[in-house]
C-alpha cells in the first residue's frame, strides 16, 4: 500500500508530500518535511470528487478531509473562472458576426443557477454537478 | 571505434550535466520517472516543491521545465511554462529543493497532468 506524508502548511492548507520510489519515506519524513508531518495511506485522502478540492483539504489528527464550506468558496472561484473565459469567447464570436448558443439572457441565468447549486451543495458531488451544466454549454458554444 | 562511455563523462564538464531531473502528475504529483528526487510536494492546486535527494552546491543554479495539459478540457492556452514565486516569508530556491508555480496563461489555479523540470548547475 503506498504511502504520503501530509501535514498542515503556512496557509492552512494540507501539503502532500510523495516520495520517490526509490527512497524510503522515513528518510523523506525527516529530510523533506517539517516537524509534526505524518505518514497516511494514500487511501485514506479524500478520493473521488474530493481529489478535486485538494485546496480545500483539512488535517484533523491523521485524517485528511474536505472543508465543505471552503470547497464551495472554491468551486464558486471556479465557476468565475469558466465564465471570465467564457465572457471573451462569448465576446469574440459576436464580434465575429457569429451567434452563441445561448443568448447573454439565458447564459447569465445558466450561471446563476450553478451559482445556487453550489450554495446549496452538501458534499463534493454536488459541488461538482452544480457547474455541469456551465461546463456543457461552454463546450456546446465552442463546437460552433 | 569502442567509445569508453566512463572516460567520456569524466571530460565532460560537471556544469554541463544535468543535476535533477523529473516527470510527476500534476494532479497527484506521483512520480512517474526521476533523477536525484527523493519527494514532490504538492503544496495547493499548481504549486509543487520539487526535493533533491542530494543537495546542490549552491542555490545559483537553473532551472527550466515544461507543463503539459488536457486540451480542450483544462482552459489553459498557453500551458508549457511555470514560475518560481519570490516571497519575502519562504526561499523558493534552495540547494535542497525548489518550488515551482504552474498557473494557467490567465493566471488560474490549474494541475498540470504532467509537470517536468530539469535542474543544470553546481
Amino acid at each position: 500500500m503506498s504511502q504520503v506524508i501530509v501535514y498542515t502548511n503556512q496557509t492552512g492548507s494540507v501539503s502532500v508530500c510523495t516520495p520517490s520510489s526509490d527512497v524510503d519515506i522515513q528518510i523523506v519524513l525527516s529530510k523533506d518535511c517539517p516537524a509534526g508531518a505524518i505518514i497516511v495511506d494514500n487511501n485514506t485522502l479524500p478520493q473521488g470528487s474530493g481529489v478535486q478540492f485538494f485546496d480545500s483539504w483539512e488535517l484533523n489528527g491523521n485524517i485528511v478531509s474536505v472543508n465543505i464550506p471552503k470547497a464551495k468558496s472554491q468551486q464558486n472561484s471556479n465557476l468565475n473562472q469558466l465564465a471570465y473565459t467564457e465572457n471573451g469567447h462569448r465576446a469574440i464570436k459576436t464580434l465575429s458576426g457569429l451567434t452563441n448558443v445561448l443568448s447573454d439572457s439565458d447564459w447569465k441565468t445558466l450561471l446563476n443557477i450553478s451559482q445556487a447549486a453550489i450554495d446549496n451543495s452538501t458534499t463534493t458531488d454536488e459541488l461538482v454537478a452544480a457547474i455541469i451544466p456551465v461546463q456543457e454549454a461552454i463546450t456546446a458554444n465552442a463546437a460552433i | 571505434m569502442a567509445i569508453n562511455l566512463s572516460t567520456l563523462v569524466n571530460q565532460t564538464n560537471p556544469l554541463q550535466i544535468c543535476k535533477s531531473w523529473v516527470n510527476f502528475n500534476g494532479s497527484t504529483a506521483t512520480i512517474r520517472s526521476s533523477y536525484n528526487v527523493s519527494s514532490i510536494t504538492k503544496n495547493a492546486t499548481s504549486d509543487y516543491t520539487v526535493n533533491y535527494t542530494t543537495a546542490l552546491t549552491d542555490a545559483n543554479y537553473s532551472v527550466s521545465g515544461s507543463c503539459q495539459r488536457n486540451y480542450p478540457t483544462q482552459t489553459g492556452i498557453n500551458p508549457s511554462v511555470f514560475s518560481i514565486l519570490a516571497s519575502t516569508s519562504y526561499n523558493m530556491i534552495t540547494t535542497t529543493s525548489v518550488r515551482i508555480y504552474t498557473p494557467t496563461s490567465g493566471g488560474f489555479n490549474e494541475d498540470p497532468i504532467t509537470v517536468s523540470v530539469q535542474v543544470f548547475g553546481n
